[in-house]
């Protein structure tokens, strides 16, 4: 990422060297008994925090206008404490008024530009959350994330049932309900066979995207096994449920995937008296849909 | 003294085997990168350079194997295992692969998976042993079982679950048997495999054995894509490709055996350390840096033996102990209980009980 920030690194490699030449030229070096060791260690360190900041900045954001005020937020908080560590070890003539006003006005304005940095980061952010729909619900985990498909794994299903169950419980007057639609690739093995592991590894990616985009904005995909997808519906009954599989079903069928494959999609409800183990749930699902006991309607045959 | 104990015994560092780049490395770098990672990160550490990769006879060492398998661990992608089993299985360029795809049965198969399995496996090794009507192919770790070894039994097992399923159309005849170590350590990856599989009884720490009963009839059962002429082909190519690898069992693996062949005494230090043709303190080091020691391995074979002799003879706990070299059936009584925190008579029941189901 930090290739997109050439310029403006030189640029501040340019800025610190040229206040440093600027500060011997107004003042002279200190003797070293006179330097107050433990104040520069504890501005030293500090300076570091920051270069650190700094450093994150350019190698995690893509440029932009967040990132340029972020960046030179934290760049002039950078330049305040690098005079700060320098007026340590130099001594500067009390009538030179240009490095003391360097040293105060930075920080403030530093601050305030990172903290318009900041607002644009939260828009940003919110902005960045509805192109996440369907992938992600009230937590961030990126460990949890499936590194093939990018949307969640197992634990993460795991932790927003619980959630969601909790919540069903405490709300039992209001009686929300709660779905789940079972979203099964029949003889996946065989697709990896046929086909080999890329393409499989192809369809597994498309077939996320499709239904992370076919699903509403309350709605999340997880990846619960290597070829079977859950989509959790809050606030959803079974009837609604199956509304929305049937849709899911015509879309993917319009989509027609390759390599092509048979997709069986199951939608249950799921309430809290089935208690916390509710992906215990999801799997007796899944493995009484795999032993085929299910209604035919249910099952579509999709490619 | 017999010849074999006068000449040394072929044997070589774990770290030693070798790995031709082309049947794992490439297949599994693949897979990661598709997965987000970055082939300068997956190298790291390494000593594979990415040229390399496209040489077809490029070997890398055993210690570069599962370098690279540690890397690729740190993807967090808990399927990569499987499905390096599969993309092994199905790769145009694996001779092996090729030749046990179009054997004429599972017994041709395992054969030549057995006779070559250096060019696949290098890390495990397997013992072969009959119980009742059944064949077990019990697996045991020739190094260190850490998380590469763990890794590699995944894609082992998935590697001959698809074939199996691929030829046979179904594999339910075939389980699996694991130490409850390893079915923990595996848990999100055994309800994937077309196969039964059951938790073992072996309780301790050294329980790494994992044990597949394959029937007997089953190994007769013809392959759907038998295709002799394609496989004599691919076997030519197997046999060239073993001239270039190197086939000397580890260390773990000669020193199991050597017990084997000596039971029911214990193997001694100066024993292994003459027959290995080096010093005791030399193979005391070398013992250290496997980490593991003789009375493990001794352990671990005892271990092996009793449950092969307790499934197969009706023998008394006092004949049993003096088979295994234990002083008397007390002590055999108290190890057997350590193994599997079970009584001898309790295990016959259970393993009774558990060939009735699988018949």
């Amino acid at each position: 990422m930090w290739q997109l920030h050439q310029q403006k690194l030189m640029f501040s490699g340019l800025l610190l060297l040229s206040s440093l030449l600027l500060a011997l030229q107004l003042g002279d070096v200190k003797p070293l008994a006179a330097v107050d060791l433990i104040d520069a260690l504890g501005e030293g360190c500090t300076l570091l925090v920051c270069c650190s900041w700094l450093w994150l900045i350019v190698s995690s954001r893509p440029a932009g206008r967040v990132t340029e005020r972020l960046y030179y937020g934290c760049l002039l908080l950078v330049f305040c404490y690098f005079l700060d560590v320098g007026d340590e070890f130099i001594h500067y003539p009390a009538d030179s008024v240009l490095m003391i006003w360097l040293e105060s006005f930075t920080a403030p304005v530093g601050m305030v530009l990172l903290t318009f940095g900041l607002v644009g980061w939260h828009h940003e952010q919110r902005a960045i959350d509805r192109q996440l729909r369907g992938r992600e619900l009230f937590f961030r985990d990126h460990q949890l994330l499936d590194p093939l498909t990018q949307l969640y794994g197992a634990d993460y299903l795991q932790a927003v049932l619980d959630r969601e169950l909790a919540l069903q419980q405490d709300l039992q007057r209001t009686k929300q309900p709660l779905s789940l639609l079972v979203i099964d690739i029949c003889r996946f093995s065989e697709v990896n066979r046929q086909f080999g592991v890329a393409a499989a590894d192809d369809l597994l990616c498309q077939l996320g995207e499709a239904v992370a985009s076919q699903l509403r904005f309350s709605d999340l995909v997880c990846r619960f096994r290597a070829d079977c997808f859950i989509a959790v519906l809050p606030n959803t009954a079974l009837a609604q449920a199956q509304q929305l599989q049937h849709h899911l079903q015509q879309q993917l069928q319009r989509l027609n995937l390759q390599p092509a494959a048979a997709l069986t999609i199951v939608a249950q409800q799921v309430s809290a008296r089935d208690g916390v183990g509710a992906l215990a749930d999801a799997a007796a699902l899944l493995s009484r849909k795999r032993n085929s006991r299910l209604p035919a309607e249910l099952a579509g045959q999709i490619g | 003294m017999n010849r074999s104990q006068v000449s040394r015994l072929r044997w070589c560092h774990s770290e030693e085997k070798t790995v031709l780049l082309a049947h794992g490395a490439t297949d599994l770098l693949t897979l990661a990168q598709r997965r987000g990672g970055q082939l300068h990160q997956l190298l790291a550490g390494t000593r594979i350079f990415e040229a390399d990769l496209h040489k077809p006879l490029g070997r890398h060492s055993a210690a570069e194997w599962r370098q690279l398998i540690s890397n690729c661990q740190q993807l967090a992608s808990p399927e990569l295992a499987g499905l390096l089993g599969v993309a092994l299985l199905h790769n145009k360029y694996i001779a092996i692969s090729q030749a046990v795809l179009q054997a004429q049965d599972l017994r041709q198969a395992l054969r030549m998976l057995f006779f070559y399995r250096h060019q696949l496996c290098p890390l495990w090794f397997v013992q072969l042993a009959r119980q009742h009507n059944q064949l077990v192919l019990r697996l045991l770790p020739a190094g260190p079982l850490d998380k590469t070894a763990s890794f590699l039994l995944q894609s082992m097992l998935s590697y001959l679950l698809s074939l199996l399923k691929l030829q046979w159309g179904d594999c339910q005849a075939v389980r699996l048997q694991l130490s409850p170590q390893l079915v923990k350590q595996h848990a999100a990856f055994l309800p994937t495999l077309p196969c039964q599989f059951s938790q073992g009884l072996t309780a301790d720490t050294d329980g790494a054995a994992v044990s597949l009963f394959i029937p007997l009839h089953a190994l007769e059962q013809p392959f759907r894509n038998a295709n002799a002429e394609a496989f004599n082909a691919a076997r030519r190519t197997c046999r060239q490709l073993q001239k270039t690898l190197q086939q000397s069992p580890t260390l773990h693996e000669v020193l199991f055996r050597l017990q084997q062949r000596l039971l029911p005494t214990s193997l001694t230090l100066e024993q292994a350390s003459t027959a290995l043709g080096m010093s005791t303190s030399a193979l005391r080091r070398l013992l250290a840096m496997e980490d593991t020691s003789l009375s493990r391995i001794s352990d671990l074979v005892r271990q092996q033996q009793a449950f092969r002799l307790l499934s197969d003879s009706a023998a008394s706990n006092r004949q049993l102990a003096k088979q295994l070299g234990y002083s008397d059936e007390h002590n055999f009584r108290r190890a057997f209980k350590r193994w599997t925190g079970l009584l001898p008579s309790d295990f016959r029941a259970w393993l009774l009980g558990t060939s009735e189901q699988s018949l």
